[in-house]
């Protein structure tokens, strides 16, 4: 008998199968409404009701009862992945019951998660740091620009800051090298950017091109074109490319690259101290300093806890846990490491903090064409 | 032309091991046609295929036309493209890659010294030729159809005039039509060429009615071996007879033996035997009947007829075969064209034909084959 | 009609028009079965990658002014000045791995298939572990490895062999290559062992020597399948993320997949270009895909036989022990170092070369860091609910599609297996991105981005294929008169479906269950578009913590990732080779 005249006629109890896929189709919608709700962001106010401009009101102690219903706050920020713990454990020691939840997130990638999400209507974000990242959403609306810190400090000459924003730390860029494997290869140690474009150099030393701070911060002081002119000498000096700072400090440690251009004040004064024979590092004079800014995201998930961790974070006992950590800090209250910062000895360049969007992005153009970095489709 | 000795193969190591050919040998005449028969994993394809060099003996030699193909015991080996052999698989294994013409010129140009080109070719068109394939040459192999795929086989096989021709269950993936048509085809070519040929195959039809030689095998031992005829007619071992269509076996003891009858009693009824040898009476025999060794009453008992009852009863378009519960057991019972009214039920009444009885004998695990023209069988072996 | 008694039987029930009658017929069981499965598959597969398709083709694309459609996208992207470039170093880079990766893993399935090689057991070893180890833990440790002031380079001086940058195309390509050759090893152990050895002994008994054999049989017949192990071999390639970033990244080597990376990270995004890649590297792997399939085809169709016989082992004689020589050098470079590395690492607080010296730096710091961190504790309980997710909704999906296909004659269903096996061409870049795309810009009333449902939705997209591949064959080997009998015995189709078909496929069902996990468990790529701080899977960990520089982190990490994976492989081959729930088939009456 033919395969194709045997039809297998199954006992047809009435729609079996029909009920079974409405219960199916049931659950799938229950499921997507389940990972809806857990998913989406309840905009702009917090468990408690208050709206945004009541909380922009609070002082921290009426903020924190709200904040620890709350329970935690989620912080993009550039700083070390290492330093995040302590800061952590330091802010929930000042405010138990909420957690910080800190992602250590390189380059621009702070700005596009949290314009991604909120694209999506699910912003996850609450505070955002780094140079330039709180800006660049500042400028795309995407920041709290009502919200007044409690203990912002006055700034330095020649540093000003949008509104709504203030500065976590001062990055300040520092040349990092390996003395053991230099010496091995016979080199002296650079005393500066210049050294790093001579040939002896070619190829030892890495540099990151995903961020333009050492255009953004010698430019404004030094001469836009000529810092250019310096970065192309650079990149024609085949420099090894690495995407983040903190991965050209550990590089350096690990003696995988002799010298790394693009290295946190920070990071070096503390691997310096942690294995002398690994890091050392050297203060350019003019410093490139890059401002971290910090900002709270607007419609964040948890506005109570963001404003309270961002209080704490630029009051004098933020920052002074701040700068144990080898950063620097703006406020005046707070002594700064001087082997990290010296503004007699190495003169400080801030770079520009309210440049628009665009003129950022050309300034990276120009830095990585000038790095012979093939970026996007530019 | 061929010669076997106590040929072996063992696969795997010690307890584990499998013995698939245990000790067989035998002789092909030249140009005669030898059918190696038996149900699968007797070790007939094990046999050719020691025979081709695709296996090696673990014991035993083979000669072919008096040179030393395989010797165990001299480890000597001569591997299969160096022996003067042509074989068809079972598969037709025709290479997919080249047309028809390629397949079969294969084996010349891989001769060494070269064949002129034209000459391999005036080769190709003769063995395809010869078997009705001279106008499909250029075509792809895959574009035919499984009898002409198997021709190609058989065109390839020969095309270098071996000496040998060996043909691995060819018939098997054949329909029954086809297979029939091939068969003789076959036999025609082999007679024609008179090369020596080998053919394995499990069935006896094919085996009756291709060859000069039979030799059947069961569990890597030769069980039996002779003419077709022989085979068929008298078989010597109860498992040749069953292999063979004699579907009766029962066991009796003999009353009485004169050298050329022998009378035994079954616990069906009493029949007589073709008796070859002198029997001592009293013995217990094995003994197999065929079905239609029978003349059916159906009115009454007759003398010295069986009482039995039929079972059921089915039909075969030239006959019909009656299940028949006798004696405390099943005999078949075939009857030739109509149907003489029996069925499930009914009593019945069978003569068996005088002398139509054979004895034979169960195989013993050891047992030496039967083989008339093999030297090596003792005398007087019943 | 009469019957015996004379009178004309009562009908059962009033016929209804033919019109309607055929309509109800069309939403038959089986139909409706059909229909939503296709529709489940095709949403996962087609419609992420239609939103691609529609970006590339939108200007302003997610932004906030008005779009409109446009080719300025295509033309911006591919006339830009570093297009060519990126081409051709895409190309030239997965061209190098093809080739290395496919001649290495060919030739060690022929040693282990043809020859009388000893020990097989560490070739297959050797071959097949390298698969647990996710892409980026592979990376880690050859960076780790090869660093200018690592261990290989300061042998290589010692030795006065010039030092090896990793940093390089070179080093890309000699680590993908190394991760690679597993899969064409596979590839080539399913062709060789599955070829007709009958057609070898027709040509050694038709008189051509075991070399002229091979010449002239078993290569012409194996080249098709080689070659389309090859473009499949460079389908995936081209489509791979993680040793272009970590090695080619800052050897200024871009690639396709990379560029395309670089491009969602940096502010703002430029979502037009970034589709117009996708695009290229989608087209690039559909093309591969349907040469592969092409040539591939036509030789398992004719050379594939499952025959049962053992194929003809060559005897190498005393060369054999060169053969393990070459196998166990292989086998060194592409399992043993790496995993020692990766173990060395991890259990120093900062990476240091090998050297006595450092023995004395070794703790489980790192290991008990990861416990006490409870980030990557969430990281870990999300990969594990996401992973046993995955692994649960692809069998389902596969199980019922695998039964339309092999059971039923419903006669679209060449259109459900071609979706449910196209995400095999859909890169996971593409998958990420695409996905992003979707579900920013759908109307849904449900936000999934961000969430785990997002990132099971994407896996399960991408393991489709595997799943199928698992329980097709399975289906297959089980008798359709199985079925026919339950039914006929008054099973509803429900019934058959749980009470037979169900308790025969468990071994297959098993197998394709753990191997999405792994797939899921694994992956990292499009994780990296997809997840958010809630949402975070150790791969996307690993990641992170590698960027942040902390190596040794990243080493622990990965170790226990490996010993987690090697216990589900190795509970998959257990199941899988059980083939005690023996499919009952029909005998084959031919025989």
């Amino acid at each position: 008998m033919l395969r194709s005249d045997r039809k297998v006629n199954f006992a047809m109890r009435k729609s079996t199968i029909r009920r079974a896929a409405l219960v199916a189709a049931g659950l799938a919608l229950a499921s997507g409404v389940a990972a809806c709700s857990s998913g989406g962001s309840s905009p702009s106010s917090s468990s408690s009701g208050s709206t945004v401009s009541q909380l922009n009101g609070m002082t921290d102690a009426q903020l924190y009862p709200t904040a620890k219903q709350e329970g935690k706050v989620t912080w993009y920020t550039s700083m070390p992945q290492a330093d995040l713990p302590k800061i952590a454990a330091a802010f929930e020691k000042t405010y138990p019951g909420v957690t910080l939840n800190a992602l250590y997130l390189s380059g621009q990638t702070p700005v596009t998660r949290v314009e991604t999400e909120a694209k999506a209507g699910s912003v996850q974000a609450d505070v955002v740091s780094g140079s330039g990242d709180a800006v660049l959403l500042d400028q795309a609306g995407l920041i709290d620009s009502t919200f007044k810190p409690k203990d912002a400090p006055a700034l330095p000459a020649g540093l000003s800051m949008p509104a709504g924003l203030a500065s976590d730390r001062l990055i300040t860029n520092v040349i990092t090298y390996n003395p053991k494997a230099v010496a091995a290869a016979g080199l002296t140690p650079p005393t500066s950017f210049q050294d790093l474009t001579s040939p002896k150099w070619k190829g030892k030393f890495s540099i990151d091109p995903t961020t333009a701070d050492l255009l953004d911060a010698l430019g404004p002081a030094e001469g836009y074109s000529t810092v250019l002119g310096l970065i192309k000498q650079l990149g024609d000096n085949s420099p090894v490319f690495v995407t983040s700072h903190s991965l050209a400090a550990s590089q350096v440690a690990a003696g995988t690259v002799l010298v790394a251009a693009s290295t946190y004040g920070q990071t070096a004064v503390v691997d310096a101290q942690k294995d002398p024979t690994t890091t050392g590092f050297v203060n350019t004079n003019p410093l490139p300093v890059e401002v971290s800014e910090v900002g709270i995201v607007k419609n964040d998930p948890n506005p109570a806890a963001a404003r309270l961790f961002m209080d704490w974070l630029i009051s004098k006992a933020g920052q002074q846990i701040v700068v144990s950590l080898g950063n620097t800090s703006v406020r005046t209250d707070v002594s700064n490491n001087p082997q990290v910062w010296n503004p007699a000895k190495w003169k400080p360049d801030f770079e520009n903090v309210s440049q628009s969007a665009a003129v950022t992005d050309q300034q990276l153009q120009e830095w990585q064409s000038a790095l012979h970095y093939s970026g996007s489709g530019s | 032309m061929i010669k076997v000795t106590a040929l072996q193969k063992r696969f795997g190591e010690g307890a584990a091991g499998f013995t698939a050919v245990n000790g067989v040998s035998f002789t092909a005449e030249p140009g005669s046609f030898v059918t190696l028969l038996g149900p699968s994993g007797c070790g007939k394809t094990t046999t050719l295929r020691l025979l081709a060099g695709l296996e090696r003996p673990t014991g035993g030699a083979i000669h072919i036309d008096g040179e030393c193909m395989a010797s165990a015991e001299k480890r000597a080996f001569v591997p299969p493209h160096r022996r003067p052999i042509g074989m068809v698989f079972q598969s037709y294994a025709i290479w997919p890659h080249m047309t028809v013409a390629g397949n079969v010129a294969f084996p010349l140009r891989v001769q060494r010294p070269r064949l002129p080109r034209a000459e391999v070719g005036h080769r190709v068109e003769e063995a395809l030729a010869l078997v009705g394939l001279e106008q499909l040459g250029g075509r792809m192999s895959t574009e035919l159809s499984g009898g002409q795929q198997q021709r190609v086989a058989l065109a390839r096989a020969l095309v270098r005039q071996p000496k040998v021709l060996l043909l691995d269950e060819p018939l098997s993936n054949l329909d029954a039509a086809l297979r029939e048509r091939m068969r003789d085809e076959i036999r025609e070519v082999q007679q024609r060429l008179g090369i020596t040929t080998v053919f394995v195959t499990h069935d006896q039809a094919e085996a009756l009615a291709m060859s000069d030689q039979v030799i059947v095998m069961d569990g890597g031992n030769i069980v039996e071996s002779g003419l077709p005829q022989e085979i068929y007619n008298f078989p010597r071992r109860t498992f040749t007879a069953t292999f063979l269509g004699v579907s009766n076996n029962f066991t009796g003891t003999v009353t009485a033996c004169d050298g050329q009858v022998a009378t035994i009693t079954t616990p069906h009824g009493e029949l007589t035997a073709r008796a070859v040898d002198a029997i001592d009476p009293g013995q217990e025999v094995r003994v197999a009947m065929r079905p239609d060794a029978f003349t059916i009453h159906r009115s009454g008992p007759a003398p010295g007829a069986w009482h039995g009852t039929v079972r059921f009863a089915t039909y075969h378009g030239d006959s019909w075969l009656y299940h028949v519960d006798t004696g405390g057991a099943a005999i078949k019972i075939r009857a030739a064209k109509e149907k003489i009214g029996l069925g499930h039920g009914d009593d019945i009444y069978l003569v068996p034909e005088p002398g139509a009885a054979i004895i034979t004998r169960d195989t013993e695990p050891d047992a030496t084959p039967l083989a008339p023209t093999s030297p090596t069988a003792p005398k007087g072996e019943i | 009609m009469a019957n015996a008694q004379g009178t004309s039987p009562v009908p059962l029930t009033t016929p209804p028009s033919a019109l309607f009658a055929r309509v109800r017929q069309w939403f038959s069981e089986q139909n409706i079965i059909f229909l939503i499965t296709t529709l489940v598959i095709a949403y996962l597969v087609l419609v992420p990658v239609g939103t691609l398709v529609i970006a590339s083709f939108r200007s302003n694309f997610l932004g906030f002014g008005p779009s409109s459609w446009t080719l300025n996208n295509y033309s911006a992207t591919l006339g830009a000045s570093s297009f060519p470039s990126l081409i051709g170093n895409s190309l030239e880079y997965a061209g190098l791995v093809t080739l290395f990766a496919t001649v290495i893993g060919m030739a060690l399935a022929w040693l282990y298939v043809r020859t009388n090689t000893p020990a097989k057991w560490f070739a297959l070893l050797a071959s097949l572990v390298p698969l647990i180890i996710p892409g980026l833990i592979n990376a880690a440790a050859w960076v780790l490895m090869l660093a200018p002031n690592g261990p290989v380079n300061n042998a290589a001086n010692a030795v006065g062999l010039p030092r090896i940058q990793v940093y390089s195309l070179t080093g890309m390509v000699l680590v993908q290559t190394l991760q690679t050759i597993p899969l064409a090893f596979l590839m080539g152990l399913a062709m060789m062992g599955s070829m007709d050895r009958s057609l070898e002994e027709a040509a050694a008994v038709s008189g051509a020597t075991p070399r002229r054999t091979l010449r002239s049989i078993v290569f012409p017949l194996m080249r098709p399948g080689v070659l389309g192990a090859a473009l499949l071999v460079f389908v995936l390639t081209i489509s791979s993320f993680e040793v272009p970033q970590l090695i080619g990244v800052p050897a200024h080597e871009w690639v396709l997949t990379t560029e395309i990376y670089n491009a969602t990270s940096q502010y703002p995004v430029k979502y037009g270009t970034v589709a117009v890649l996708g695009m290229v590297v989608l087209v690039i792997a559909l093309l591969g895909l349907y040469l592969s399939r092409r040539l591939g085809g036509m030789t398992v169709r004719e050379t594939v036989t499952g025959k049962g016989f053992r194929p003809t082992i060559i005897d190498l004689g005393r060369w054999r022990w060169a053969s393990f020589g070459a196998v166990a050098i292989f086998g060194l470079i592409s399992l043993v170092l790496p995993v020692c590395a990766l173990v060395w690492a991890s259990l120093l607080p900062v990476y240091q070369n090998p050297s006595g010296a450092a023995l004395h730096k070794l703790t489980l710091s790192n290991y008990t860091a990861i416990f006490d961190t409870s980030s990557t504790m969430n990281a870990a309980e999300n990969t594990i609910v996401i992973a046993v997710l995955t692994g649960l909704i692809t069998t389902l999906i596969c199980v019922v599609a695998a039964y339309l296909l092999v059971k039923t004659r419903v006669r679209a269903r060449r259109v459900l297996e071609m979706l449910a096996t196209a995400p095999i061409a859909l890169p996971s870049v593409i998958l990420g991105v695409s996905l992003l795309y979707w579900y920013l810009a759908a109307p849904l009333p449900v936000h999934l981005y961000g969430s785990i449902a997002i990132l099971v939705i994407a896996f399960v997209t991408g393991a489709l294929p595997f799943g199928l591949r698992f329980i097709e064959p399975a289906f297959s080997q089980i008798s359709t008169e199985l079925e026919e009998a339950a039914a006929n015995s008054g099973a509803t189709r429900f019934q058959v479906f749980t009470r037979i078909y169900l308790p025969l496929l468990r071994p297959a069902l098993t197998a394709a269950f753990l191997y999405c996990f792994i797939i899921a468990f694994k992956e990292l790529t499009s994780a990296l578009f997809l997840y958010s701080p809630k949402s975070e899977v150790l791969s996307v960990s690993m990641y992170s913590s590698w960027i942040a520089g902390s190596y040794t982190s990243v080493c622990a990490m990965g170790t226990l990732m490996v010993i987690v994976l090697a216990i589900a492989v190795l509970l998959v081959r257990k199941l899988g080779s059980s083939r005690t729930s023996r499919t009952i088939q029909i005998p084959h009456v031919a025989r």
